[in-house]
């Protein structure tokens, strides 16, 4: 009997394109938790659903094939797993496995079962997608497969919500459950089998072998153990390594592969995956029934056209414009009901104060706060509606089909068709994309693929593109310019992979295994969800990270002070223009009288900016930005641009102090406009898309190549590309006379 | 004869293969294990191939069908 105090945690494991999200989403109301897996970072989603019986957390993990740790995500998947089923006596949480099984993509699926049938964890299946096996023409029989693998078989059409309220109840009864063996039971060669059996005789079965804790293995968890070091896993714990283990294997010569990746081929390997598929095919003949179905002549079709030889890539390069293109004008509309907005809540906020009045704590909500976050806030229709674009392209299966045909180009610069995918969320934010970039099996492809990802202009990005483009070009221009500057970082991305992949990151050119799923029309609400998840993460990071940043830096712009002198100097420069007011009748004369008031403050503000820790900073660097035609003002823009590249936008407006602190793109344009040449706009758009990425990208690196030296190194590369590039490009045009 | 050989459109059976690098591990989970018929979708001198195996596709790029060793 389970014990009431006893939590459950679900974790939901299957291979990629399984539909696993669908399933939690259904099961837990998707009411996710965005979280980290201890020891590697990666997003890992966490809910807890309440039901009669009790509580469940779900947890769900990254796609796998296997329990054989391939890529950075199965590791993590299978990890995590072996992890949490040590059965610690004191832990009162007890683990089930819910493997989300694709009905029309059986046998593979399987293989997965197999292995965490052969763990002996207590285990749910769920035969998700039947929908999509009815349409292949297989219908499959849930009670034969549930009677021979002794577990819960609960079929499904995640997508649609049918048959998922089933779930918890089964994951509250394969609690209580004993565990059923295998029926028939899953032999393996005699050779195999017997070295088995010499491997379990010293295999660890005490808590006096295992360090620490008391980890009591069973029986089955043993002899999975045993069949993953016969395997050659070199992720198996090392607790389980001891020196007689490792005398043993290396008498019946196997070779364990080794942490450092040295491996060597071991052809118990390849009789162990050919047993275990003999088992699938055999269960297969007793579940799967065959009909004809409908032809997947539809699919064959779309491939045809989308895979097309000479067709493929036009087709793709129309795709990706059409989304960039929606993206900006569609996204346009919400974005100036935002803009205004937040100018009503400006306004309401300056109301609560006399008309001039000086106050500081009007100007760190104004100034500070709104001014910093507005920028970030207002664009997020446009993140959303990308970010809604790349889960379509992706829920589709054309992202995969994208892959296939960028593979022959990818090639030619080091890289595979896979790291093509990261490539184009980098167009969104580079956070998810370097992320993204863990379904590259090979280090240094997958470090190259990391490392240029910042060269994909993000959604940020555009957003000083558009403040600097509409300012100094006309606007018949503006669609190019803005094109040679993402094309710009397109190709310095390719020329750096090329650079790496024959310099620091050189090595075989790694091979190239997709799943090429089939044809999916995705739901609104499977890539509605998605994009809202990540615009929510994106709310999140301007209502902390960025509000945290602009009011430092409005704090850094607004201190110190002007001293006693100087504001007493401005006061009297006021007073001996505004005496005469009173006897002034004269419109024009009055706004002469307003002008130069305007002018005072001006230069008082000008005055206490230079003066303020930021001006100081920003006039220590000059010289260095002067090379690039930058003042110091655009300087300490770029600065903060590191902390998010919004900033840009909004410090420029900080230090430009347009129409007396109304940032109003329009103004910041004109004052732009005024204040720099073209020249100097476009430097700062090459230095951009050139420079080194924000700070939430260079901890991302830093996690996910595992070293601070790559994250350290891009940021240094990086700043002295862009500044060389720039420098170049200034001094070129000059010289050329332009601008 | 080798994957990477075969044109499109046709069925094979898998011998054995020779990757590395845990690609080999890769392969046998996805079900290319010794035995298993597969069908060569896009074949011939294309960077990368399509072939379908145990009712799903896969990408497989040109220097791993150099070293998957299949017979008619």
């Amino acid at each position: 009997m389970m014990d009431s105090r006893k939590k459950i945690t679900a974790l939901l494991i299957g291979n990629p394109n399984c539909g696993k999200t669908s399933i939690f989403n259904a099961v837990t109301g998707a009411h996710e938790k965005i979280g980290n897996y201890p020891g590697v970072t990666v997003e890992k989603a966490e809910a807890t659903a309440s039901f009669f019986e009790g509580e469940i957390t779900f947890v769900d993990l990254p796609g796998a094939y296997g329990l054989f740790a391939y890529s950075e995500d199965e590791k993590v998947a299978r990890n995590y797993l072996l992890e949490s089923l040590r059965p610690n006596s004191d832990s009162d949480r007890i683990f089930v496995a819910v493997n989300i099984v694709d009905a029309s993509n059986l046998e593979r699926s399987l293989y997965l079962t197999l292995q965490l049938k052969e763990m002996g964890v207590p285990l749910v299946v769920v035969l998700n997608m039947i929908d999509g096996a009815l349409i292949k023409g297989l219908t499959i029989e849930a009670a034969p497969l549930a009677k021979c693998l002794g577990v819960p078989v609960v079929p499904t059409v995640g997508h649609k919500n049918k048959g998922t309220n089933r779930i918890p109840g089964e994951i509250f009864a394969a609690v209580k459950s004993a565990d059923k063996p295998l029926v028939p039971p899953l032999i393996y060669p005699t050779e195999i089998e017997e070295k088995r059996a010499v491997l379990l005789t010293v295999l660890p079965d005490a808590a006096s072998e295992a360090p620490q804790d008391t980890f009591r293995p069973n029986e089955s968890f043993r002899r999975f153990i045993a069949m993953k070091l016969l395997e050659g896993d070199a992720e198996v714990p090392d607790y389980w390594r001891t020196s007689k283990v490792r005398s043993i294997l290396a008498h019946l010569g196997d070779v364990v592969k080794n942490k450092t990746g040295e491996m060597e081929e071991s052809e118990d390997e390849v009789m162990i995956a050919s047993t275990r598929y003999n088992y699938i095919s055999r269960l297969c003949e007793k579940t799967l029934v065959r009909s004809s179905g409908r032809k997947r002549s539809f699919a064959d079709h779309l491939d045809a056209i989308f895979l097309h030889r000479y067709l493929g890539i036009p087709i793709f390069l129309t795709m990706m414009f059409v989304v960039f293109y929606s993206t900006f004008t569609v996204g346009a509309i919400p974005m100036g009901w935002i803009e205004n907005g937040f100018s009503l809540l400006s306004e309401g906020i300056r109301n609560l104060w006399p008309p001039d009045s000086k106050s500081l704590l009007q100007s760190l909500l104004i100034d500070g706060a709104i001014g910093g976050v507005r920028g970030v806030i207002s664009f997020l229709p446009n993140i959303l509606i990308l970010f809604l674009a790349i889960s379509f392209l992706e829920d589709s299966g054309y992202m995969s089909r994208a892959a296939f045909l960028m593979n022959r180009f990818m090639n030619q610069i080091g890289l595979q068709g896979k790291s093509f995918i990261p490539l184009v969320m980098g167009f969104g934010c580079s956070v998810p994309a370097v992320m993204a970039a863990r379904i590259l099996e090979n280090r240094r492809q997958r470090i190259t693929t990391i490392l240029v990802i910042p060269f994909m202009s993000c959604g940020a990005h555009f957003l000083i593109y558009m403040l600097i483009i509409p300012a100094f070009f006309p606007p018949k221009y503006g669609g190019l310019v803005l094109w040679l500057i993402y094309l710009l970082g397109i190709v310095m991305a390719m020329t750096v992979a090329k650079l790496l992949r024959s310099t620091i990151l050189k090595g075989e050119d790694a091979d190239l295994i997709l799943e090429l799923p089939p044809w999916h029309w995705p739901t609104l609400s499977s890539i509605g969800l998605s994009a809202l998840e990540k615009g929510w993460l994106y709310l999140k990071k301007a209502g902390t990270v960025l509000l945290g940043v602009s009011v430092i830096l409005w704090a850094l712009t607004a201190f110190p002070r002007l001293s006693q002198v100087d504001q007493e100097r401005f006061a009297l420069m006021r007073a001996s223009v505004g005496g005469t007011t009173s006897e002034l009748t004269d419109t024009e004369v009055l706004r002469s009288h307003d002008d130069q008031m305007t002018e005072i403050d001006h230069l008082e503000m000008e005055e206490a900016l230079s003066q303020s820790y930021v001006g100081c900073f920003g006039r220590f660097l000059e010289p260095t930005l002067q090379t690039m035609g930058f003042d110091w003002k655009i300087g300490t823009a770029l600065i903060g641009s590191l902390a998010a590249k919004e900033i840009f936008v909004t410090q420029m407006g900080i230090v430009c102090r347009v129409g007396n602190g109304e940032k109003n793109e329009a103004s910041l344009r004109v004052a732009l406009k005024k204040n720099y040449s073209p020249l100097t706009g476009l430097c700062i758009m090459i230095f951009a898309v050139l420079g080194p990425p924000c700070v939430a990208t260079i901890v991302m690196i830093a996690r996910e190549t595992g070293a601070w030296k790559w994250a350290v190194g891009e940021f240094v590369f990086l700043t002295a590309l862009a500044w060389t590039v720039t420098t170049v490009v200034y001094h070129l045009a000059r010289v050329l006379g332009w601008g | 004869m080798m994957l990477s050989s075969v044109p499109s459109g046709k069925m094979v059976s898998i011998i054995g293969m020779k990757a590395e690098n845990g690609f080999r591990g890769r392969l046998l989970s996805l079900g290319f294990v010794p035995g298993t018929k597969i069908e060569i979708v896009r074949g011939g001198a294309h960077s990368a191939f399509i072939v379908g195996c145990r009712g799903s596709r896969l990408i497989i790029g040109r220097e791993l069908a150099d070293r998957i060793q299949v017979s008619e």
